[in-house]
């Protein structure tokens, strides 16, 4: 999908990753109610964190490109 | 004073990971591969998939057979490796005496540390409690406690899935006469045949060998067959700080049916030699000996043979002509082949290599070096050989899951 979102997200201290807790798309705010998994991937200097996030029973997956600061939907379901 | 070893061993890992990330896979058969389709193979099974009879290396017609609802899931390396080192980052935590094993395995020495926990059992709950809370509920691990690695690794086979077990010493006699040597750590099906023609079945009948028959028959490796089967082990750890250099360098590929004639295979083989060189010239290793080989037939025999450079490089395409002199001499000249692989020994450091005075080559370094940059900044996927475009885009993780330590970047 690559869908642009914005995102709203705790960086706690000694966490691994900052912490999805919503996220807004097309002008809809979704409130993340677990985080099943976050896994790191690279591709050259590019680092991404995805998010695989259940939101009101679906299951989003939404990446983060560290280095850009950018949040992108990815797929839903 | 006896040592207190812990074998971490995590539940079907892949398969685990995948139904962690993807809730609608949970509670239900599934089968990672490498590509979903059905001349695959089952990389990993999840427990409901198990008990189907559905195991890992079992070809996906044959586990569809077995199992008819199997869900069949392409594999993600980068996130097996991800979850790997985040459960690695939570055992250093408990010592620094950890050898990473493999992707899904390590060894702990916590004979001091362990006291500090309440002792290994509540030290092996404790880290299991911490990988459902930080890893998720689905990725679930075993942990086997024994006083040498090899039972540790037997103990917590016996309390598989998501479990704890412990061998006190009392229990040693009797776990030696109930096992099988082929079920244990080390004993591959060959040594475990030549094991049966001389009558030794059981780790007691190993124990009560004589250890000039074992060496004799297995040179050095007999006399660590005689402690195992004598209830002792002390093969020490190689703990993740301590990691020996590597002493060869390689990639294989098992072929998917498109690509084994042999003249694909070839181009398969000319990109493998470039990830080679690429991953040498990334640990600062140059090498002179070149082995080739191939195999025919999923489960045909396997040829290959080497050959030695004249002056160590790290270079794919000097890799790759030596490969062909290697084919050469094979005398068998199939027209099909299903995996080919290569690997480069006899490394010494780059820094500690003369550079080529021949202005041939100097431009191919710098050219090297040109397009190291590239796939550092872009991936790398981002600049190809023009053959390789010839056929299908091969995995980065040769095989789909092959790890090495430097994936880890632990140090």
């Amino acid at each position: 999908m690559n869908e642009p979102i914005d995102a709203l997200v705790i960086y706690r201290r000694g966490a691994p990753h900052p912490l999805l807790r919503a996220f807004r798309w097309k002008d809809r705010r979704y409130d993340v109610t677990s985080t099943h998994l976050v896994h790191r991937e690279r591709d050259g200097e590019t680092v991404c964190l995805v998010y695989s996030v259940d939101c009101g029973g679906d299951t989003y997956v939404l990446r983060l490109d560290v280095g850009r600061g950018r949040w992108t939907l990815e797929a839903i379901g | 004073m006896r040592r207190v070893i812990l074998h971490v061993d995590m539940d079907s890992y892949f398969a685990s990971v995948e139904q962690q990330a993807r809730p609608s896979l949970r509670g239900r058969p599934i089968g990672v591969t490498g590509r979903p389709t059905e001349r695959s193979i089952v990389v990993a099974a999840s427990r409901e998939a198990k008990r189907y009879k559905v195991w890992t290396g079992m070809p996906v017609w044959e586990a569809l057979k077995a199992c008819p609802n199997l869900i069949l899931v392409s594999g993600n390396p980068d996130r097996y490796l991800s979850v790997t080192k985040q459960f690695i980052e939570i055992l250093k935590g408990y010592t620094a005496l950890l050898e990473i094993y493999s992707v899904d395995e390590a060894f702990m020495d916590v004979t001091q540390e362990a006291p500090k926990h309440g002792g290994p059992i509540r030290m092996a709950e404790e880290i299991r409690r911490r990988f459902r809370e930080e890893l998720g509920d689905c990725i679930t691990a075993t942990i086997g406690i024994a006083s040498g690695k090899t039972f540790a690794k037997l103990i917590g086979a016996r309390y598989k899935p998501d479990g704890v077990g412990r061998l006190d010493d009392e229990e040693i006699p009797e776990l030696l006469e109930s096992t099988p040597v082929g079920s244990v750590w080390g004993i591959g099906p060959r040594i475990e045949a030549r094991l049966k023609r001389v009558g030794i079945r059981t780790l007691k009948e190993l124990g009560d060998a004589s250890e000039a028959f074992l060496k004799r028959e297995f040179g050095a490796y007999g006399l660590h067959l005689h402690e195992i089967g004598r209830g002792c082990d002390s093969t020490p750890l190689v703990p993740y700080t301590d990691v020996p250099p590597p002493k060869s360098v390689g990639h294989s590929k098992s072929l998917s049916p498109e690509l084994r004639d042999f003249p694909l295979a070839l181009i398969v083989l000319r990109d493998l030699c470039d990830q080679v060189a690429r991953r040498m010239r990334r640990l600062g290793y140059m090498g002179r000996t070149v082995h080739c080989g191939f195999r025919v037939g999923s489960i045909g025999p396997h040829y290959g043979k080497q050959t030695t450079l004249a002056l160590p490089s790290d270079d794919g395409e000097t890799i790759y002509e030596a490969c062909l002199v290697v084919l050469g001499k094979i005398r068998v000249k199939p027209e099909r082949v299903s995996n080919v692989g290569v690997s480069v020994g006899n490394l010494v450091g780059a820094d500690r290599t003369p550079r080529s005075l021949w202005e041939a080559d100097r431009r191919r370094e710098q050219l090297n070096r040109a397009v190291d940059r590239i796939r550092d900044r872009f991936g790398d996927r981002s600049i190809r050989l023009g053959t390789s475009l010839l056929v299908r885009p091969i995995p980065q993780h040769v095989g789909g899951f092959f790890m090495a330590s430097d994936d880890l970047e632990i140090g």
